[in-house]
């Protein structure tokens, strides 16, 4: 990082912050943004069949409704 | 199949070495994802070893192009992608020069004005061109025209008209219309603005201010010598307080102030003139470095080098959130198209007839050759040439014709090569995001997860 | 039947007034939500492939793909898309069908995007028709292995053959499989399935959310096109839902239930019998998928011109009703006429 003042402003950003870790050490920033110009949706469920499972993909955003029209 | 880290991503330090979470921000371009990380885990990524990634994980990883299959060559694949995106394109970009004449005689400025209007000749062969373009495109949903001159408002008759036929054309095919204009705001007038901006859906003024008074009216004067800073101040003023100037979109005026080593230090002094003025959430304003037009070598010349203009640009940045400007994202997207000259839907036409794959090639000397120009409207279609230099751009990528340094740049998916002009040209010209995408990715994080503004 | 009496009845609407729009549930998302939310099948799939089989890491790779090319598809990157086939149809041409599990594991991923591909891009009903029966054996073959939530898949896979089929004019071949897969999922029984379907259902709530997902699924595209049948006497969905020999499953909605009869009755050509059933249950609630209220809302309003009775400010009302509980969209208003001409 090269600006200073941006490197201060982290600093008392992560001293005020409370402590959490990362839910499977990653978390995504920026799905919508980076999905505007993908066309579809990035987040990992575009899905277009069966139930509510136990095992979901992950950032599922998806309503009911099929693909097929 | 072996799998392997992409080779397309940037990440930053360690936020906060001092914290027992050991977190850094990657960022991938070839999906323009950007996430938080456990070092740890990154640390893994790095020597290849997947194994303890959670099964969510690693489908998110390559999924976001994070992990990819070790035996792509990925820039490739990339260029692959994106030669086959810019088709999917579903619009139809025309710019549009309605006349080569400017009351402004910048000394930056590449172009050779003369009094030349658009005549109704080529104002017709414009619309039967959009139609030629409709046709072929069949999965087109917008029409998109950006008005450029020269000075387009001197050039207003055949805007207004080639404005209502074209909403006409995209009207029948059931397709919507937009329209941008870069003007320099000398005869934006309130009412002009009104007619533009409600009837001709017109909502994104690009109007150039090079920062304060005492600069702009050094250098963005007539070509007669008069100062011009006070006029465009006033329209940008008073349209800003017109009860409708937010009826269509939140920021319909961009202000862009063209920077260089004499008026980059009046920069943040110009930010807070907008915000004495009552403007800051009215007006988008943007920074860009004066660089090299046609014989002009401005850039060479006065220019700030890609690092300074760099580091400078995060200050602003951080300046403008400070004063309360809204910014809502500052991160590169991952575009399939490097600008429009890849893209066979986008032309420009100048007011002679000229049709040309980039702006910058019109009235401008240097690029008189054919290999710049695609044809002339007013001339049958069999003389065009539909192979200009720069729509080879990608295949030239390829085989590795021009601009080496592309193809081992992790952030070639969301530059892809920034502008091929200047490669063509000898010039190496990488955006100044490579020098500041670190501090970009960093401060993107604390505008999410903070307001910035407490931390400054 | 007189219209009066079918204006008073309509007289319900009187006081709808459309409910504000709700903040994003997120207790839809959660993994224990009942709520039929049509999807996340394949993930589970791949779940079970990694946990069968070893090559996590190339398995998890040919799902991303598929993810991949069903995301350019539904945003209609056509070219892009054919970027995304050449990937999968390498990954075809490295399949082993002695090594059946992966065989068929990674077709049932591949196969309904393919089809969906040739479908909704291609307007190619013979080359998703093709994806589509294969992937019918594989996902017998998944079920035959123990990964019964497959069953999820094959209702789908039924529904998505008979849309092709029906997209594709091939009228009768269409109600067939909606015929099949409706009585499965309506009966209590295992009918020409491998296991009645109470076996993997998680709650009656998801059963009622997947039959409206079906129903509305059939009717609106049968009412939407005349081809299939006239409006209140479709041969199409006659084909598919009459004289239905089984036993009814016991966590069926009992207004749903009725609706069909309703709408059974009517495009029996009875319908003055099928009215008068109208009159007396309460399908007007929004357990009922939308597209049978909206069949019997219309039947309602043209009956004897029930409708021109209506004092303008209820039959605004009804329109938003129609907008905004049947969630149907303007253009979907005009094409399922002939309610719009009379609201």
């Amino acid at each position: 990082m090269k600006s200073k003042r941006l490197k201060m402003a982290l600093q008392k950003f992560s001293e005020a912050r409370i402590e959490g870790g990362l839910e499977d050490g990653f978390e995504v920033m920026n799905l919508d943004e980076a999905s505007s110009t993908r066309g579809g949706n990035l987040a990992g469920c575009t899905c277009n069949n069966g139930s509510n499972y136990t095992t979901k993909p992950p950032d599922c955003t998806c309503n009911n409704g099929s693909n097929y029209a | 199949m072996i799998f392997k880290l992409s080779k397309y991503i940037v990440v930053t330090d360690v936020l906060d070495p001092n914290s027992e979470k050991q977190q850094r921000i990657i960022f991938s371009t070839r999906s323009g994802i950007s996430a938080l990380i456990e070092d740890a885990v990154y640390q893994k990524l790095q020597v290849g070893d997947f194994t303890g990634l959670g099964n969510n994980v690693l489908s998110r990883f390559m999924d976001y192009e994070i992990i990819v299959n070790n035996e792509e060559d990925e820039f490739q694949e990339i260029l692959k992608l994106n030669k086959l995106g810019v088709k999917d394109t579903k619009s139809v970009s025309m710019t549009i020069q309605p006349t080569a004449n400017c009351q402004l005689g910048c000394f930056y400025c590449g172009q050779v004005h003369s009094k030349q209007t658009m005549s109704a000749d080529v104002q017709e062969k414009i619309l039967q061109r959009l139609i030629y373009q409709l046709d072929r495109q069949r999965d087109t949903e917008l029409v998109h025209t950006t008005w450029y001159g020269g000075e387009p408002l001197m050039g207003y008759s055949a805007i207004i008209n080639l404005s209502n036929r074209m909403q006409e054309i995209a009207r029948d095919r059931g397709l919507a219309y937009g329209a941008y204009m870069i003007t320099n705001g000398l005869s934006l007038k309130k009412d002009i603005f009104t007619e533009l901006y409600l009837h001709h859906k017109i909502t994104r003024f690009q109007i150039t201010i090079d920062t304060v008074k005492e600069h702009h009216d050094k250098r963005r004067i007539t070509k007669k010598g008069e100062s011009t800073f006070d006029i465009i101040m006033k329209n940008i003023v008073e349209i800003c307080a017109l009860e409708h100037y937010q009826a269509r979109v939140k920021h319909p005026i961009f202000i862009r102030m063209n920077v260089d080593e004499s008026n980059y230090q009046h920069v943040t002094e110009f930010i807070d003139y907008i915000v004495s003025l009552g403007l800051k959430d009215k007006v988008e304003m943007g920074f860009f470095p004066i660089s090299n037009w046609g014989d002009k070598n401005a850039g060479d010349e006065q220019g700030l080098t890609t690092n300074e203009f760099a580091e400078l640009e995060i200050e602003w940045l951080m300046y403008m959130q400070e004063q309360g400007f809204t910014m809502e994202y500052i991160l590169p997207l991952r575009n399939y198209d490097v600008c429009m000259v890849v893209n066979e839907a986008s032309e420009v036409y100048d007011a002679t007839g000229n049709i040309t794959p980039c702006y910058e090639f019109p009235y401008t000397p240097k690029y008189e050759d054919k290999k710049y120009i695609i044809g002339n409207l007013l001339e049958d279609e069999s003389t065009y040439n539909n192979k200009t230099q720069v729509r080879g751009w990608y295949d030239d990528l390829a085989t590795c014709n021009v601009s080496p340094k592309c193809s081992k740049c992790n952030l070639f998916p969301v530059c892809n090569g920034g502008c091929p002009k200047d490669w063509y040209n000898g010039e190496v010209k990488c955006p100044t995001v490579k020098a500041n995408i670190e501090d970009k990715l960093v401060l993107q994080y604390l505008m999410d997860k903070s307001s910035l503004k407490t931390l400054m | 039947m007189n219209a009066s009496i079918i204006a008073d009845y309509l007289k319900q609407f009187e006081d709808y007034a459309p409910e504000p729009p709700k903040e994003a549930d997120s207790s839809a998302a959660s993994s224990n939500s009942n709520k039929f939310d049509n999807g996340h099948i394949f993930y589970a799939l791949l779940e079970y492939i990694i946990r069968e089989l070893p090559e996590r890491e190339k398995h998890t790779y040919c799902y991303s793909l598929s993810q991949k090319l069903l995301r350019v598809c539904q945003s209609k990157e056509r070219n892009v898309a054919t970027y995304f086939v050449n990937k999968v149809e390498e990954q075809y041409a490295l399949l082993n069908e002695e090594q059946a599990l992966e065989y068929h594991a990674l077709r049932s991923i591949f196969n309904p995007v393919m089809a969906y591909y040739h479908y909704y891009l291609q307007h190619d009903y013979e080359r998703a028709e093709g994806y589509m029966l294969g992937l019918l054996e594989n996902i017998d073959y998944l079920i035959g292995h123990g990964f019964l939530d497959g069953m999820y898949m094959k209702i789908e896979q039924y529904l998505n053959t008979a849309r092709v089929y029906f997209n594709a004019g091939q009228y009768d071949k269409s109600a067939r499989y909606a015929r099949v897969v409706m009585q499965y999922l309506l009966s209590s029984g295992k009918e020409t399935f491998e296991f009645p379907f109470s076996e993997v259902l998680r709650s009656a709530n998801q059963l009622n959310s997947i039959l409206a997902l079906f129903f509305n699924g059939l009717i609106f595209k049968a009412l939407a096109k005349p081809e299939s049948g006239a409006f209140f006497r479709n041969d199409f969905l006659l084909a598919v839902f009459r004289e239905m020999d089984i036993s009814f499953n016991e966590m069926m909605e009992p207004a749903t239930r009725d609706a069909l009869a309703i709408l059974l009755r009517i495009s029996e050509g009875e319908e003055e019998e099928g009215l008068e059933m109208a009159l007396d249950t309460q399908i007007f609630n929004e357990k009922v998928p939308a597209s049978m209220r909206y069949f019997v809302l219309t039947a309602l309003l043209h009956h004897n011109n029930a409708g021109d009775l209506l004092p303008e400010p209820l039959k605004n009302n009804i329109r938003l009703y129609q907008e905004k509980e049947l969630g149907l969209t303007a253009s979907q208003i005009n094409v399922l006429r002939p309610l719009n001409a009379i609201v």
